[in-house]
């Protein structure tokens, strides 16, 4: 075999190689993006239930003032602090997370809470925050919840601890609350439906109780 | 399985154990020192249990409580006005199963 031979075989053998090399690379992405595709694209279709035509949803007007400290200490910036919604004294707030998505925590005149900045599970159609007191260490004056929706809810309903029901208005935000002082009215479930009149999440809120 | 805050042992948690407490208790809360109007009551919590409570107690007996939902993670902390609330702590919600508490004044872990 001459030296010209020899070179052309290696060409071909490289070639062969090169082409085997590329085929099961490409073999292999297309297995990955089968097993990946349907995961990726429920995160990304919840990613997107969760967004607002702005970044952060909310006004920035009436923010309570402890909201924007509370941010700060989160390592949030407080100036995209927003109110999502307010009743009954207390406001589910709202700020911008490090990766660009929303954080929500509650704020009243006297109180702000930790904001959380994760992405809630498939399961969760809401996010709620829940307030209660009394005038006495013995009792419960009132309770308020507010919250906010995904995308795709189209009513959230309270149920009171004497079976009564209410549906909360939605407001632009997707935000709403519910505030009650009869302790027959206090929120003890809370439904949550789509769009097409399916229901969601219902959420237990448990028993309301005075600290001593 | 207690909560692992990494510099625990240097904290100053007012109160660390169950609740309910060894008498029943529900709640655990602590006076705030003076003069500061923003005071901080951090709450870490077994994980793998449910929601807590933050807890507010003013000069009159007002009190409020702020849930801690456990979706958001054990370890959380509530911001209060020292001026209108003069304790603050932690309540484990009435029906639900006893557990491992850190309640500490102060946002520093």
């Amino acid at each position: 075999m001459t030296r010209d031979q020899v070179t052309a075989l290696q060409k071909r053998r490289l070639i062969i190689t090169c082409v085997a090399a590329v085929v099961a690379a490409a073999a292999l992405a297309l297995v990955a993006s089968r097993f990946a595709t349907p995961a990726d694209a429920a995160k990304t279709r919840q990613a997107r239930l969760w967004t607002w035509r702005t970044q952060v949803p909310g006004v920035a007007k009436n923010v309570p003032p402890l909201a924007a400290e509370s941010a700060r200490a989160g390592g949030l910036d407080p100036a995209s602090v927003r109110t999502v919604v307010s009743t009954g004294g207390a406001s589910l707030v709202a700020a911008r997370s490090s990766a660009g998505g929303a954080c929500f925590g509650l704020a009243s005149a006297t109180q702000a809470s930790s904001f959380s900045c994760r992405l809630p599970s498939r399961r969760e159609a809401v996010l709620i925050r829940l307030l209660s007191g009394g005038s006495d260490v013995t009792k419960v004056d009132y309770a308020v919840l507010v919250g906010v929706a995904r995308a795709d809810v189209g009513r959230v309903a309270v149920t009171t601890v004497t079976d009564g029901t209410a549906n909360l208005l939605l407001n632009s935000w997707r935000g709403f609350g519910y505030a009650a002082t009869a302790p027959g009215a206090f929120p003890s479930k809370l439904s949550v439906y789509g769009k097409n009149g399916s229901l969601l999440q219902q959420i237990d809120l448990g028993v309301l109780e005075s600290p001593s | 399985v207690a909560p692992t805050v990494n510099s625990r042992t240097l904290a100053y948690w007012f109160y660390q154990g169950n609740i309910p407490t060894s008498t029943g208790a529900r709640a655990v809360h602590k006076q705030n020192d003076c003069c500061n109007i923003d005071h901080w009551i951090r709450m870490s919590w077994q994980v793998g249990t449910h929601d807590m409570n933050f807890l507010n107690i003013d000069y009159a007996g007002n009190w409020s409580s702020v849930r801690a939902y456990a979706s958001d993670g054990y370890d959380q902390y509530l911001l209060y006005n020292a001026n209108y609330w003069r304790r603050g702590g932690c309540q484990n919600p009435v029906g639900l199963s006893t557990v491992w508490v850190n309640c500490h004044e102060g946002n520093t872990p």
